[in-house]
């Protein structure tokens, strides 16, 4: 699917659920948390 | 003290800036205008005017500067363009010249300026800078806020999904530039639509408001992981559901998608290095 079908009907592409995978908000937490360490080190 | 002091004003000015930015934004908009939805409008416009005012007595010391040399935008340097994208943004480039009375700047950052914009996919990027006399005067104010609203009615037409409006920003803005504003070499990357090429910046910078940022970003992450949904832009009432169990929320990951790509920017900008989205 193009993207310009997709943004026509707002559906999220198939490419896009395969590339990004499951429990997205749980590794954006996780990788920002271990990120936060580093900054508190300083 | 003189830390107490600088801390007042920069929360003042991010915070007037706030206002602005809703205030000539769609957001003030609405559909069917109450009298009294007339009369709040006008009362916020008198009230940005006086505190602008005296806003500009503001004193913020050991301000650093910098001077941009902006390149010019224009269709021609971008190659991207199909027929109809070119139509609508030269149509759009048009309609900004016509608001040099009220612009100091109208520049464009991001990927329409480096030209490595995706179709259907990058948000038109800019900043608009309100000349101080449009902040004197509330019904040049008011003329000039309705002037912007169809501006972004134009801009939803090069990208429907957009997540923002323009950023706006005054002169007062230009000489006491704030942390909280964008980084400063994101402008060096970015043209100008307006006449005037140099862009000179007086500057300070905050690196607690960094770390600030990029907990805010953490807890964000936190709470959707917690609750199974982000709570931020919903389109029709309805926000990004964790492992897709709404198909129809393209908009809605589109923004969970820029905050995942903003993660490394505000990570080192911290260390002071400043990277575009572009060279991740």
């Amino acid at each position: 699917m193009s993207q310009n079908n997709f943004f026509k009907s707002n559906k999220i592409p198939k490419w896009l659920l395969k590339v990004l995978g499951k429990n997205y908000f749980k590794r954006a937490h996780k990788l920002t948390d271990q990120l936060k360490k580093n900054l508190n080190k300083t | 003290m003189d830390f107490i002091m600088k801390k007042i004003s920069e929360n003042k000015q991010i915070e007037f800036n706030n206002l602005i930015n809703w205030f000539l934004s769609k957001k003030s908009a609405k559909k069917n205008l109450q009298s009294d939805y007339k009369w709040f409008l006008n009362t916020i416009s008198k009230n940005i005017i006086f505190y602008y005012q005296d806003f500009k007595k503001l004193k913020i010391q050991n301000l650093k500067e910098t001077i941009i040399k902006l390149k010019k935008y224009d269709n021609t340097f971008v190659k991207k363009f199909d027929i109809n994208s070119k139509k609508k943004n030269e149509l759009l480039i048009r309609e900004v010249r016509k608001l040099n009375n009220y612009l100091s700047f109208f520049i464009v950052h991001g990927s329409y300026a480096t030209n490595d914009f995706i179709k259907n996919w990058s948000d038109f990027d800019s900043v608009v800078v309100i000349k101080d006399k449009v902040l004197k005067d509330y019904k040049l104010l008011n003329e000039f806020r309705i002037k912007m609203i169809a501006l972004e009615n134009l801009l939803n037409k090069i990208d429907s999904f957009q997540h923002h409006g323009f950023l706006f920003m005054t002169e007062f803005d230009l000489n006491h530039y704030s942390s909280n504003f964008l980084p400063i070499n994101v402008l060096e990357h970015s043209r100008v639509v307006t006449d005037k090429k140099i862009l000179k910046i007086k500057y300070y910078r905050q690196k607690k408001f960094w770390v600030k940022k990029f907990l805010t970003l953490n807890n964000i992450f936190k709470k959707s992981f917690n609750q199974g949904f982000l709570e931020h832009h919903p389109l029709k009432g309805k926000y990004l559901h964790d492992n897709f169990k709404d198909l129809n929320t393209m908009y809605q990951m589109k923004y969970f998608l820029s905050l995942i790509m903003f993660i490394p920017c505000l990570y080192l900008v911290y260390w002071q290095t400043y990277i575009q989205k572009i060279f991740i």
